[in-house]
């Protein structure tokens, strides 16, 4: 009885996971086929890769998107470790909720475009600017749920130690903190990186014409008659990188939740 | 100059000065100011945009059969998206061992952080070539667009869902089971009344989701504005119509934070995360 339960239960969760892999690993396989919506991999070929970056518009939104996704992880990683550590020592009430919860919680569109009206009523010009600072309030959330979750392992006797033989803030933060920490800070560069990377509904609102990032780039060629092997090839280079980055992190993160509870 | 220094010093004796002295508060401070000017302020503008640009009647009505859609699309996706998730995390709840369960929940959530317009590209990609080899229209029809729904959204009601039957203490299923209780009777009688919560989060957090989706009906069904994301994507940009398209937004922001507020008081906001 239970070994036929158990293989059941092996069986749906394998369907599942073929059905949420399976266009992933196609789209990945299309763009090395030489023949169109066919999967043919017998003459694996690079040509669409090649096509697609000789595009002077691709090459510049991936400029654009590398750009952005860099320097928003940074700033939301950075300003989520600091946060991280200043919540954990001080433990503010309500702040997570207000600050943290609601900017992950509430639909990506509705911020989205909300901060596209406040630029528009600003009259501010849109582009790279304003996309990274709509960009971070929902990175600098992600951060700081990643980071904080591992200052929390942080023993307190530790910090406490620190404190009695005369170590101030700074001091624990950089020598104490900051390395037990290091692991979910890079952590989290990798994911908000990847966050932002991918983000279209929010880089479409506040980029303006001036301003492509890859995922708006091929927003601007799908629907009807869209799909073409040039998008493949590029569609597949974003999926290795953010579902490996996705992969790796999540397992590291789920381990040291392991280890917190 | 003596007296505004006095009165200074009047002001920032109080509470709030806390901050300006303890570089910690600083940093909460900062970053929550960040917030507040970049969430919370524009969605005061929004509103007030209501009142200054106006409402015009032709374009609350034309909304209607969107919002309707979207109501229905979002309804039937939800369904269908629980339905799935049940029997997927009570299999991995109950079935597989530990070291299993992390692979399995890892292989689940990590797609959830690559971006939906790769992942719906890829979907109707997928679906062309199935269409090629079986010779039957599949993309750009309402089953390619609930198959988007369903790939998008189903991780998210498996996630807290599978959370919740592993808070079951095992005690209750050990001696459902001694009491003759057969595998059907277990999941309807014990296991889902107790996950209950879990069901109300995955619910929430599906509906309150495809409502307003935008990319899933453009990349798999290829008609514009068909769904509330669309619409106001277009509202702004196309017809510049910002006082409806903030008021669209303004009642989708109401609903969300009304469900929302209902379920957080019942389950950590951070389970819906990671």
């Amino acid at each position: 009885m239970k070994r036929i339960g158990r293989f059941l239960a092996l069986l749906i969760i394998s369907i599942y996971l073929v059905f949420l892999y399976s266009p992933i690993i196609i789209n990945i396989l299309g763009s090395f086929s030489p023949r169109k919506y066919i999967i043919d991999l017998s003459t694996p070929t690079l040509h669409w890769f090649i096509e697609a970056f000789s595009n002077k518009d691709v090459i510049a939104s991936s400029t654009n998107s590398i750009k952005l996704s860099i320097v928003s992880s940074l700033i939301s990683s950075l300003t989520g470790f600091l946060v991280g550590y200043a919540y954990v020592m001080r433990r503010p009430r309500g702040f997570i909720d207000v600050m943290i919860y609601v900017p992950i919680i509430i639909p990506e569109i509705i911020e989205a475009f909300t901060l596209a009206i406040f630029y528009i009523t600003l009259r501010v010009e849109m582009g790279f600017t304003t996309v990274l600072l709509g960009h971070l309030t929902f990175n600098i959330a992600y951060a700081f749920v990643i980071i904080r979750s591992r200052i929390d392992l942080i023993p307190r006797e530790i910090i406490n130690v620190a404190r009695v033989l005369g170590a101030n803030d700074l001091y624990i933060l950089l020598r104490i903190v900051l390395p037990l920490a290091l692991p979910a800070i890079l952590s989290s560069i990798f994911l908000t990186f990847a966050l932002s990377f991918d983000d279209l509904i929010k880089t479409l609102f506040t980029s303006g014409p001036g301003f492509k990032t890859l995922p708006v780039l091929i927003w601007s060629k799908v629907g009807r008659g869209g799909i073409t092997p040039e998008i493949n090839a590029i569609t597949t280079i974003i999926l290795l990188i953010s579902l490996s980055i996705s992969l790796v992190l999540t397992y590291i993160i789920r381990k040291d939740l392991e280890k917190l509870s | 100059m003596n007296k505004l220094s006095l009165v200074l010093k009047k002001i920032f004796r109080v509470y709030p000065l806390q901050i300006f002295k303890d570089p910690l508060y600083l940093v909460i401070g900062i970053a929550s100011i960040y917030i507040i000017i970049f969430l919370y302020l524009p969605i005061i503008v929004s509103i007030t945009k209501i009142l200054a640009q106006g409402i015009s009647v032709d374009i609350v009505m034309s909304s209607l059969p969107v919002l309707w859609r979207s109501f229905v699309i979002a309804l039937i996706s939800t369904a269908i998206s629980i339905a799935i998730a049940i029997p997927i995390s009570y299999s991995l709840s109950f079935y597989l061992k530990d070291k299993e369960k992390i692979i399995v929940s890892v292989l689940i959530i990590a797609p959830y952080w690559v971006g939906t317009l790769l992942k719906m590209y890829s979907l109707a990609y997928l679906l062309l070539i199935l269409e090629n080899i079986t010779n039957q229209r599949i993309l750009y029809t309402e089953t390619s667009l609930y198959l988007g729904m369903i790939y998008n959204y189903t991780p998210l009601a498996i996630i807290p869902i599978y959370l919740a039957m592993e808070r079951i203490d095992r005690i209750y299923i050990d001696s459902a089971r001694i009491l003759g209780a057969k595998t059907l009777d277990l999941i309807f009688r014990v296991v889902l009344p107790i996950s209950y919560p879990g069901l109300i989060s995955g619910f929430v957090l599906v509906f309150t989701g495809s409502l307003g989706e935008m990319i899933v009906p453009q990349v798999l069904l290829g008609s514009p504005r068909y769904m509330l994301g669309q619409w106001i994507y277009e509202l702004t940009f196309t017809f510049r119509r910002f006082g409806d398209a903030s008021l669209l937004s303004l009642l989708y922001l109401i609903l969300t934070l009304v469900v929302l507020g209902y379920v957080s008081r019942r389950n950590g906001a951070r389970e819906i995360i990671l």
